[in-house]
């Protein structure tokens, strides 16, 4: 099993979320989280300017998505997200699972997916 | 020594100056911070910036000219409606002109009114919150895209060229008014003008991006019932203060203002609770049914009984929660992107609200009294005057079609100059984009450069390639 972990502009997350659903993924579990400015839009510098003081914006707000797949379908999820992504930017990364749980039925494994 | 002139009432001057105060606070904070709070999160800095601007740019245009426009002598440019339809621009920045007794020279010098017991200044003061509060109802149809250039420039020809015509029609004993159109306190000036007025505009300005639309979530509702709270006690002065005096009239106005409220409040209840898709009650249904209360009292607050307001109330809610629900669904409706739905809680809510002082207006409702203790009143078709009915609608129809034709002209000749609707690069950034502010900044985000920064770590300087990426995103 793999864990896929995308993060994206808050502006690109929704195309990348339909398209999940149209793929048929239903565990997702979605964060807000600080990352460097990304994509086309946000990636260009920019400041902030409180009472005369400028600050540049180092982070920004951005979305988290985490999912959990057999390591077959892996491969078309990471496809998936990065082409519904392509307009926006962010970035998608796989690591392997040991196990999971399915804590009110007690499946394990792939059976838990 | 004495204080003030034998004409000055310090009473009525003490409570037209309070009323004055209460209309202000309705636009800031109220509008500011009941819009701030009810729009996108990356909007709420540009919402209250632009509320506030258009504050300022009000109160200046109105000592300069506008004051003279609407409450001045007549300008008299031809037959009919043209005879009386605007006053002669003039700048009220004198000492006479602040330090002498306030005077309409239609209505107070001719005897259809008693003479003024406050200053000129207090007056002057008075309709500037009005005449401010206007622009800023109509900020909310079009928020979320309109260009800040574009909304100051809007404001100044707009408060100059429709709402003086507006008020010195109705208030400044204008055409509409001699023939006997009635508006207590802005249905029609303020409320009608501002829906029609933000409809129009949100058409031609063109919508928010698609996206923002699909999921325009307010940021902040304990903001909006902050702002809420502010309009509804604010009222108090901007219905309480239009007969001019602390008497009896002003007194029946703000209870009856605040009767219609609560009737209207319950009924939007009430309505999204039984009738609702949802069948639940909601805060912002509440603040809606409060404002259609508000705005469809206004023309009739001080006319009307308790009863009629009671009335008022209730049908002006069931009516404006029927087009908020019902006609916005309609294409043509659906089509323009009125972002807080403006043209229903103060376009219909007004209409509504003017038209049924053709009905309900009470001949016992003494505004003023005659030196031999007969009341000087008005009445309604209820009450065998059927004739008010069709001059209310009259004056509806004159300020529809000219507020919506002035409009359109005013954005299409200002879109000759400045852009109306922001880049989609800064739409998709929204206040940031456009202020380098935010309503809620993340203190981890940030790191300060420049001569306020702390010494540590090198100064981040732009590289070339993002000098290169320069785009017009920066331009408010």
């Amino acid at each position: 099993m793999k864990l896929i972990t995308a993060v994206l502009p808050t502006a690109g997350f929704e195309q990348v979320q339909q398209a999940l659903r149209t793929l048929g993924i239903p565990g997702i579990t979605v964060s807000t989280v600080m990352a460097p400015p990304l994509g086309r839009v946000q990636g260009t510098p920019r400041f902030e300017v409180y009472r005369g003081v400028r600050r540049q914006i180092a982070l920004r707000p951005a979305v988290r998505m985490d999912i959990v797949t057999t390591d077959l379908d892996a491969v078309d999820v990471v496809q998936v997200i990065t082409v519904a992504a392509g307009g926006t930017g962010g970035a998608v990364w796989v690591l392997p699972v040991d196990t999971i749980v399915r804590i009110r039925t007690k499946e394990r494994g792939e059976a838990a997916l | 020594m004495i204080p003030y002139p034998s004409w000055l009432n310090s009473g009525d001057n003490t409570w037209q100056l309070v009323a004055a105060t209460l209309v202000g606070l309705m636009s800031i904070p109220g509008i500011a911070i009941l819009y701030g709070g009810l729009v996108q999160r990356k909007w709420a800095v540009n919402t209250m910036l632009m509320a506030f601007s258009a504050f300022s740019i009000v109160l200046v245009a109105w000592v300069l000219y506008e004051f003279k426009m609407s409450f001045g002598s007549p300008l008299h440019m031809g037959p009919g409606i043209l005879r009386a339809a605007v006053g002669k621009p003039g700048t009220i920045t004198g000492a006479k002109a602040e330090i002498g007794q306030a005077n309409i020279p239609l209505v107070s010098g001719a005897g259809l009114m008693p003479a003024f017991r406050f200053p000129q200044s207090t007056l002057a003061y008075f309709q500037f919150a009005f005449a401010a509060i206007t622009p800023l109802l109509f900020l909310g149809s079009v928020i979320g895209r309109m260009n800040f250039r574009a909304w100051l420039l809007f404001v100044l020809l707009w408060s100059g060229i429709v709402y003086s015509v507006n008020a010195f029609l109705l208030w400044g004993g204008g055409w509409w008014a001699q023939m006997g159109a009635l508006d207590y306190s802005g249905g029609y000036v303020i409320h009608l003008a501002a829906g029609t007025s933000g409809f129009v505009a949100a058409a031609v300005v063109g919508p928010r991006l698609a996206r923002d639309r699909a999921r325009a979530v307010p940021n902040n509702l304990p903001l909006v019932a902050c702002g809420a709270g502010f309009l509804w006690l604010g009222w108090n002065g901007f219905n309480g203060g239009d007969m001019y005096f602390g008497g009896q009239n002003a007194a029946a106005a703000v209870l009856n203002t605040n009767l219609a409220t609560a009737v209207a409040l319950l009924a939007w209840v009430l309505l999204d609770m039984f009738a609702g898709a949802q069948r639940k009650p909601t805060f912002l249904g509440a603040v809606n049914g409060m404002i259609v209360g508000l705005v469809s009292i206004t023309p009739a607050a001080g006319f009307v009984t308790g009863t009629g307001a009671i009335l008022v109330g209730l049908i002006a809610s069931v009516l404006v929660w029927l087009s908020w629900n019902k006609l916005a669904k309609l294409k043509f409706m659906s089509r323009v992107d009125d972002a807080l739905g403006v043209v229903h809680t103060h376009g219909v809510a007004g209409l509504v609200g003017g038209l049924l002082v053709g009905l309900f207006a009470d001949p016992a409702m003494a505004i003023y009294y005659n030196k031999d203790g007969s009341a000087v009143s008005v009445s309604g078709l209820f009450h065998g005057h059927p004739k008010q009915l069709a001059l209310q609608a009259g004056a509806a129809g004159t300020i529809i079609v000219w507020d919506g034709l002035m409009t359109f002209v005013i954005l299409k000749v200002i879109g000759l100059f400045v852009r109306l609707r922001s880049p989609d690069e800064v739409l998709e950034l929204g206040d940031l984009a456009a202020h380098d502010e935010e309503a809620y900044p993340s203190e981890e985000g940030l790191a300060a450069v420049g001569a306020g920064a702390a010494s540590t770590g090198p100064p981040p300087t732009e590289s070339p390639a993002s000098a290169k990426s320069a785009e017009p995103a920066a331009e408010p």
